[in-house]
């Protein structure tokens, strides 16, 4: 039983794992950086150890000062979370040499899975379907050619210690292919100091599906069905779902058990993702294993009704999965949104500054993940996701109908978020129907400007009141933030009259 | 009468709002003639509910003064307001958001840290070549140069931490500096 247990992150998922071990009598050790002081993890938490020192470096990626404190604290396991040092073997290696329970898979499972080809190797082995593809010498050159002919034009080069689309190129006629390989590892070696790239079959309109697993340590391993990840951005998911709308169930039965069989040949424990893309003609292919709690667990949690964070201190703790297989049930539907300080208007460049406004929407079915709170200072050092909210009913309509209320609920001013961005792409036709792929964002344009205009006039109307504490008739020049990029609307706009 | 001035990007239209008081907490606002009865109810911490009493529709609203400008958010949406200073309402004076490169003067187009510096003072720099490569939140942006031309000035250093819209670096168009050299 543990008594103690130090979360080595920040943000949302270190208050979300602080409330589960808090929940099970666990006491909670946060960790924060200079800047993180006054943070929200920290206020939850039941203590909490300086890193002294700002950057990630310095603070949330340094093995040695995470160590020293949870030694001096007395922990009994580390919770890595998911980034900064989650899936980093050294820091699981570091934690079983001090005698603290690494909350995770072992080292061992996390460096093979780390290296894409060693995983795409296991995984061949293993049955599990795999993009077609080649993997060995990179200066054999005409081997590459040989085999990038064979599997077929586009192909996909991809670096071996990859992730976020780094390292990444698609090659279209083979008179590309030799410098897209020396581009994508010159790339993959100033991103991960490692050099080695691979080639794949591109597949055309993917659908980005993938399945929850979960292991202990007593040889048992299963499946917490799939969730659909297909709406992206440069690579980085932004809505998630489960279930898929793209799975009839017997293919859903089909890719469960390949995940699972995908989990039991490299020995998994713990909580982990097997990703798959899904393509046009319904064929999947293994994509790779995530060796971490994900950011989107709680779809999940919402439709098997669970606490992935308690099964894996249970599992780490050493205890038998309490169910199997059979016992798990997808039941309703449920969607999540990713917050993101961010301006959709500007290139989605960063927004910083204090959430002077900030209140999260509350209701049956509406669940908000968040490392945020009003008065908070979003600062130029982390990821730009303040918040996850996650929306759950009886079927897909009904859940959208919910996120769409819940993000109209959701006021945040003093920073720009993608609330309303977000709302614009739940709210589309294409998405509504279910058909999706992971280029969505690239092929319809989501700004709803009949939705912007709606309010207008009410907006300036309001402003012109709270104004009025000042002076009898307010002056006001109005910049609709959500219009920015959108100017056909503005052109229309021709009769504002002097009065 | 004062005037309302909606501005967007490079299209700004003018716009009054009138707004006549009937009693506490009750007003009548005009808008591009559309006419609202409203009463309005102010929280303390940026919270509001207005009431149309023509339509008994009910208005949650959110807003935050800040200087000249309102930030309002109604039904999942954001809208910055500024007010305007009704003795210098020029269009000029109200320019909504500065471009990112006016006249070769390179800004931060987001706030973060400057990673590298990939050019120098008086360098000769081709347009699209990259000059600064700048980080926050993760996100990673290379910064390029918008015209051919020659670098004056860079106001930044490798390691600062830099506001949006911050000057980053000062350029001058090559024909602007032939022709000086002519003259």
């Amino acid at each position: 039983m543990f008594r103690k247990v130090l979360i080595a992150n920040r943000g949302e998922i270190a208050v979300r794992i602080t409330k589960t071990l808090q929940e099970m009598g666990i006491q909670a050790v946060a960790i924060y950086s200079d800047i993180d002081e006054d943070s929200l993890h920290v206020e939850y938490s039941d203590e909490a150890y300086s890193l002294y020192g700002s950057t990630s470096k310095d603070t949330y990626l340094n093995i040695e000062k995470i160590i020293d404190i949870a030694k001096v604290a007395k922990v009994d396991a580390i919770h890595p979370g998911y980034g900064f040092l989650s899936e980093n073997p050294r820091f699981a290696q570091a934690c079983l040499d001090a005698n603290i329970v690494f909350i995770g898979p072992s080292p061992s499972v996390i460096a093979e899975m780390g290296d894409k080809i060693l995983a795409k190797k296991a995984m061949t082995k293993a049955s599990v379907p795999v993009v077609p593809g080649w993997s060995g010498n990179i200066s054999d050159i005409d081997e590459i050619k040989n085999v990038a002919n064979k599997i077929g034009y586009p192909v996909l080069v991809k670096a071996a210690a990859g992730g976020g689309g780094k390292g990444m190129r698609i090659v279209k006629e083979v008179a590309e292919l030799e410098q897209s390989i020396e581009s994508a590892g010159r790339e993959a070696q100033n991103a991960f100091g490692d050099n080695r790239v691979f080639i794949e079959k591109y597949i055309m309109n993917p659908r980005h599906i993938e399945f929850q697993i979960f292991g202990d340590t007593h040889g048992n391993v299963i499946h917490l069905f799939e969730r659909e990840c297909s709406i992206q951005r440069r690579h980085q998911k932004i809505i998630e779902e489960s279930p898929s709308s793209a799975l009839t169930p017997e293919l859903r039965k089909k890719m469960g058990e390949a995940a699972v069989m995908a989990g039991k040949a490299i020995g998994y424990t713990n909580a982990g993702t097997v990703e798959f893309i899904l393509d046009e003609n319904k064929n999947f292919y293994f994509l790779e294993v995530n060796t971490r709690l994900q950011v989107e667990h709680p779809v999940t949690e919402s439709i098997i009704h669970g606490d992935l964070v308690k099964a894996q201190i249970l599992v780490a703790m050493g205890e038998k999965l309490s169910i199997t297989q059979n016992d798990v049930i997808q039941d309703g539907h449920a969607i999540e949104c990713r917050i993101y300080a961010e301006d959709p208007q500007n290139n989605f460049f960063p927004s910083t500054g204090i959430l002077e406004v900030y209140k999260e929407p509350t209701g049956p079915g509406i669940r908000v993940d968040s490392g945020v709170k009003q008065g908070s200072v979003i600062s130029v050092h982390y990821d730009p996701m303040l918040a996850k909210l996650i929306t759950y009913s009886k079927t897909r309509n009904a859940a959208i109908e919910k996120m769409l209320w819940a993000l109209n609920h959701y006021p945040v001013l003093g920073i720009t978020t993608n609330i309303s961005f977000l709302h614009d792409v739940i709210n589309h036709s294409v998405f509504r129907s279910g058909d999706i792929d992971t280029h969505f964002l690239e092929k319809y344009n989501v700004f709803d400007s009949a939705r912007i205009n709606k309010d207008k006039e009410l907006a300036i109307a309001l402003s012109g009141l709270i104004c009025d504490g000042n002076k009898n008739i307010a002056s006001l020049v109005v910049d609709n933030k959500q219009q920015k990029s959108n100017l056909e609307p503005w052109l229309n706009i021709g009769n504002w009259r002097m009065i | 009468m004062n005037k309302i001035v909606l501005a967007h990007n490079n299209e700004k239209s003018e716009v009054i709002a009138q707004v006549e008081k009937i009693k506490e907490n009750q007003v009548t606002v005009i808008v591009n003639d559309i006419k609202y009865l409203l009463q309005l109810n102010l929280g303390a911490d940026g919270s509001a509910c207005a009431k149309d009493l023509t339509t008994n529709t009910i208005i949650p609203f959110y807003y935050l003064l800040k200087d000249d400008k309102i930030e309002l958010w109604l039904n999942g949406k954001t809208y910055i307001i500024k007010k305007l200073d009704t003795k210098k309402k020029t269009i000029q004076n109200i320019s909504s958001s500065q471009p990112m490169t006016s006249s070769g003067i390179i800004r931060a187009p987001m706030p973060g840290m400057i990673l590298k510096i990939l050019t120098e003072t008086g360098a000769n720099v081709k347009a699209n070549v990259p000059l600064v490569i700048m980080e926050s939140m993760k996100m990673e942006l290379t910064i390029t140069s918008p015209l051919d031309g020659i670098v004056t000035d860079i106001d930044c250093t490798i390691g600062q931490m830099v506001e949006m819209q911050a000057v980053l670096i000062k350029l001058e168009k090559e024909e602007m500096f032939e022709k000086v050299e002519e003259n």
